[in-house]
């Protein structure tokens, strides 16, 4: 089993993250209900193992770049849930002050460079941060995080080229939840992923995102690869989006019986519990899952009851100094 | 003190920067020329000579020739300097910002207001711009109106070789993202510059001539071209004040009203497009704040609305010369 | 019988030429020495210009908006008894006399960088014929050599004229450390031994009065006469704010306000004064020298630096120039004045008297100088 390779401080690591996610995701899906979050959110849920996977070979000192599907990107490298909470409310205790919200929560601090509400949009910006760390010689890598939907932006291609000519230690991480928005990824994506990667020299992997183990693994090979100097690689991560689009969708597109399987038969968390054998492990898990209740709870507490930014901060920080 | 052009006076900015600090980093296409070829190593030294040189100094880590990826190149500019590194992005021709407008837009210039002031984008982006070399359409165009509207983006265009070293010295220890754009035809254009180091504030306009009867502002180029106007003028006994704002954003506002107050006539004159452009921007400054001291209409001369032709003499008549500007004054007087 | 040309001046090191701007005489009017007759703009700025001679004026050569090159004829200034015929005559005679002299003299005269060592380079403008006697000019605090500009030909006439950028002013080099007032008179008295032989007549404005003291303390003997315009050193009381607020200034607004300050007449600031003051200021290095010079000159009690005792052991002539609204550093009292010293008031001047009132100032520092030599 290879839950053996994993220290039990480290699988409690890994499962206190990807149910943190979890929670945390599906506790906006109700917010959202009530109608006190502002704007439109997309969330993760089904795709923690990726993110989780890939951040636990990072420091705060490596960075990330994420996507409009962001809250779980934001987690798994560590931000604090009661900011990203309030940034979501739009208040001014958020992460960032209320002005970003839900597609564009960064931690700068965490080498968190951002949400981005432009699909592709991060792939050149982590090129930047890759190159900053090879120039620096500090041995830090930046991990692109992308949908399949990104793959098909000029942006990516790019940024795909850039990397390797300039052998940036970096990783892409394509996270192929099978759609981009409403669009099946078959309907628009010629090739292969990895095929487009061997075109351009990147070693490319493929691999099943919903077991945290296998992410574990191959993000690692990677990861280290980019460090010592090899260059980018891409994986391609197959994961299921358990959500619309965006918290909205009414996601018609997909009938009930795909959905529902994919609860029952892709659900990272349930897989993770199962290949956690010991019985101790098990009593742990649980006590995790009451504490991860409870902090998002007050997490949502402490959103509500802040206050929103004041006026002021309409126009603050557009500028470091204008004049 | 020497006399020199505004292309070298740029490059010894550069190299007085990138040698000051360390952080300091340049991507391009041909910022060198001749990278993985054979012959001659620098044989550009940049698309128009400006960063020749830098390379020998300082290496191809910091100096680095890029594919042709403006989207790739100027967003890993982006990611570079959110993560401490002062980074000089080129497009050869402001044009290409087409083909890169969302990082510059939507990523750039919005980083540290969406990050709640918690991010800093301390890069420049460099391009050439402006009418004169029969590039046609898409090598010829202003763009600064463009760049000027977005908030987060400071926008630059000094219109000789002083302000071109002062400025670009500025831009690059600014904490801020600086458009800095150099018109094709100054780059010859010959004036004393101060040996060492200096810099030239952005927001504070520059008084080219004294004069009371009508104010001329223009950008860039069209600086030279107020000028001329100006001292055809003064020999029918017409004084004319120039001013050069040399940056749009952040515009020296109190300057240009200080002097529509005191003159009360104002011709601008702006290479770029009539709509959405600087000289319509400044106009609706000047009517707004101003309305009483003027004593007849704003007066506009402007490239028409029109792509930039590629005919010598169409070329010629789309871009804006001292005899329109002193018809316009006429008109006004 | 007496007949004086009135021509155009010339002011710094590159004019070539001036604009006459207006007459502010006619034809006919008895005009009186230092009274201003006419207004010449040069592409650097514009300036009154005074009369050097009394008279009438019978004719004026060059009309407002003519430009003409620099020592051209513009007007003559003659007494009754002259007649038109002399006036033709010398016309036509100053004419042929003056295009000898342009094929002699080129249009503009350059400065020289002098390295003094550490690093150090003083910029300095030498004019004049070859002499045992040397004026040597130095100016006050944020200004270069160019606030001569009105005074310098004048002086070149008869003596060898040396003017002097002082470290971290124009285009010498800035000096911001350790003794800041010895390092400085250390890299003048270097520039002044390279280029100055025999007697020194030092004429200093402001600061450079304290510069002028130094100096005089280092070389005896070799000083033969002091003229010093408002200088510093004679009293505590100086408007420190004004020094501050010319630090701290960095745009032209701002700028141009404090420079306004200098002169009993503010429109005498130009656009060009306050560029020039500008692009000075941005250099490198020269904020913490400005800085610097300022602790010498004074700090929050007043003046810091004394020049008495120097000017009171001079054995030689000393004249103290002073404009009369000068609110930058106040006029001494009579007890502050040592007794060797001659006290020259200038009714409606204020800071700057070698630009406020030049042809004044020049027949003082001539009239100075002469009375050493």
């Amino acid at each position: 089993m290879f839950s053996q390779h994993l220290s039990r401080e480290r699988l409690l690591e890994a499962y206190r993250a990807m149910q943190t996610i979890r929670v945390f995701e599906e506790r906006i899906m109700i917010e959202m209900g009530t109608g006190d979050i502002p704007g439109n959110t997309h969330l993760y849920a089904g795709q923690e193992a990726s993110a989780v996977g890939v951040c636990m070979h990072l420091s705060d000192e490596d960075y990330i770049s994420s996507t409009h599907r962001g809250h779980g990107h934001c987690i798994a490298k560590g931000c604090d849930i009661v900011g990203m909470m309030a940034e979501i409310f739009g208040k001014a205790t958020g992460t960032c002050g209320g002005k970003g919200g839900s597609q564009h929560i960064a931690d700068l601090r965490k080498g968190m460079l951002g949400a981005n509400g432009i699909v592709a949009g991060g792939a050149p910006i982590t090129c930047g941060a890759a190159l900053t760390a090879k120039l620096t010689g500090t041995k830090h890598v930046a991990i692109a995080f992308a949908g399949d939907g990104a793959m098909n932006e000029g942006a990516m291609a790019e940024s795909l080229n850039l990397a390797k000519i300039w052998m940036l230690p970096m990783v892409f991480v394509i996270e192929d939840n099978g759609f981009g928005e409403a669009t099946a990824n078959e309907f628009v994506s010629a090739g292969t992923f990895t095929g487009r990667a061997a075109g351009y020299g990147i070693p490319a992997t493929e691999v099943d995102g919903t077991d945290l183990f296998k992410v574990y693994s191959v993000a690692g090979e990677a990861i280290e690869r980019a460090r010592n100097g090899g260059g980018p690689s891409l994986i391609h991560v197959h994961v299921p989006r358990y959500y619309g689009h965006y918290s909205g969708d009414p996601d018609s597109y997909r009938t009930p019986e795909e959905k529902k399987a994919m609860r029952l038969e892709q659900d990272c968390l349930t897989k993770f519990r199962a290949a956690v054998e010991s019985q101790s492990l098990q009593d742990a898990l649980k006590a995790i899952d009451e504490e991860i209740e409870q902090a998002v709870n007050e997490a949502v507490s402490a959103a509500r009851a802040a206050p929103l930014p004041p006026l002021s901060a309409l126009t603050s920080d557009v500028y470091v100094k204008y004049l | 003190m020497a006399k020199i052009s505004y292309r070298q006076a740029l490059n010894d900015a550069l190299h007085l920067e990138m040698a000051r600090d360390p952080k300091v980093i340049m991507m391009g296409e041909d910022l060198t020329g001749g990278a993985g070829a054979n012959g001659v190593k620098d044989a550009w030294g940049g698309p128009f000579g400006v960063t020749r040189g830098l390379l020998g100094a300082f290496g191809p880590e910091r100096v680095r020739d890029t594919p042709i990826s403006e989207t790739a190149f100027v967003g890993a500019a982006a990611g570079a300097a959110l993560t401490g590194m002062r980074p000089i992005a080129e497009l050869m021709f402001v044009d290409f910002a087409g083909v890169c407008l969302d990082q510059i837009v939507n990523q750039i210039a919005k980083f540290r207001y969406m990050f709640g002031g918690h991010a800093r984008t301390p890069l420049v982006i460099r391009a050439t711009f402006g009418a004169g070399t029969r590039s046609a359409a898409q090598h010829t165009q202003a763009f600064y109106p463009v760049f000027t509207h977005f908030p987060g983006l400071k926008v630059v265009i000094p219109s000789n070789p002083y302000d071109a070293k002062g400025l670009l010295l500025q831009a690059i220890r600014d904490d801020d993202p600086v458009i800095f754009l150099e018109h094709k035809m100054l780059y010859d254009m010959v004036g004393e510059v101060p040996d060492g180091a200096y810099t030239v504030p952005f927001g504070e306009a520059r008084v080219v001539r004294d004069g009371n009867d009508v104010l001329l502002i223009a950008f860039g180029r069209m600086v030279q071209v107020a000028e001329e106007a100006a001292r055809k003028l003064a020999s029918e006994g017409v004084s004319a004040c120039v001013i050069d704002p040399r940056t749009t954003s952040p515009l020296d506002e109190d300057t240009l009203l200080e002097f529509t107050e005191e003159i009360g006539r104002v011709v601008i004159i702006d290479e770029a497009n009539p709509r959405c452009g600087m000289a319509a921007d400044i106009s609706a400054l000047l009517a707004d704040k101003c309305f009483h001291a003027l004593k007849a209409p704003i007066k506009m001369v402007t490239a028409p609305h029109s792509p930039v032709p590629y005919a010598p003499n169409l070329e010629d008549a789309y871009v804006p010369n001292a005899d329109a500007v002193i018809k316009a004054v006429k008109s006004i007087i | 019988m007496s007949i004086e040309a009135i021509t155009i001046p010339k002011w710094g090191m590159t004019m070539t030429e001036g604009l006459l701007a207006e007459w502010m005489v006619a034809v006919g009017d008895r005009i009186e020495r230092g009274q201003e007759i006419m207004e010449v703009e040069s592409t650097k700025t514009t300036n009154a210009v005074e009369s050097p001679v009394s008279g009438t004026l019978r004719r004026i050569v060059v009309p407002e908006g003519d430009t003409a090159p620099v020592g051209a004829l513009v007007a003559v200034v003659a007494d009754d008894s002259a007649t038109d015929e002399d006036i033709d005559a010398f016309i036509a005679q100053f004419a042929s006399s003056i295009k000898q002299d342009a094929d002699e003299e080129s249009g503009a005269v350059a400065a020289k960088k002098i390295d003094v060592g550490d690093g150090t380079v003083i910029n300095a403008l030498v004019i004049g014929p070859e002499s045992e006697n040397t004026v040597v000019l130095l100016h006050g605090f944020g200004g270069d050599l160019s606030t001569w500009m009105f005074n310098q030909d004048a002086l070149a006439k008869d003596f060898r004229v040396l003017a002097l950028d002082l470290p971290g002013h124009g285009a010498s080099t800035p000096i911001s450390g350790g003794d800041v007032l010895g390092s400085l008179t250390d890299a003048v008295e270097k520039a002044i031994d390279s280029l100055a032989k025999g007697k020194l007549h030092l004429v200093a404005h402001s600061f450079g009065g304290a510069v002028a003291a130094a100096l005089t303390e280092r070389k005896g003997e070799a000083v033969a006469s002091l003229s010093l315009l408002a200088p510093i050193g004679l009293s505590t009381s100086i408007n420190k704010l004004f020094l501050d607020d010319f630090v701290t200034a960095e745009r032209r607004r701002p700028l141009k306000e404090v420079l306004e300050r200098l002169f009993a007449d503010p429109s005498k600031i130009s656009n060009d004064m306050v560029e020039a003051t500008l692009q000075f200021k941005r250099l490198e290095g020269v904020p913490a020298a400005l800085g610097a010079i300022k602790d010498v000159i004074a700090n929050e009690q007043g003046q810091v630096q004394s020049i008495t005792a120097t000017l009171s052991k001079f054995s030689g002539p000393v004249l103290l120039i002073w404009g009369e609204r000068d609110e930058i550093v106040p006029m001494p009292t009579e007890s502050e004045i040592p007794q060797n010293v001659i006290l020259n008031i200038l009714p409606s001047v204020g800071h700057m008297p070698q630009m406020e009132s030049t042809a004044e100032v020049n027949r003082l520092l001539v009239e100075n100088i002469a009375k050493a030599k």
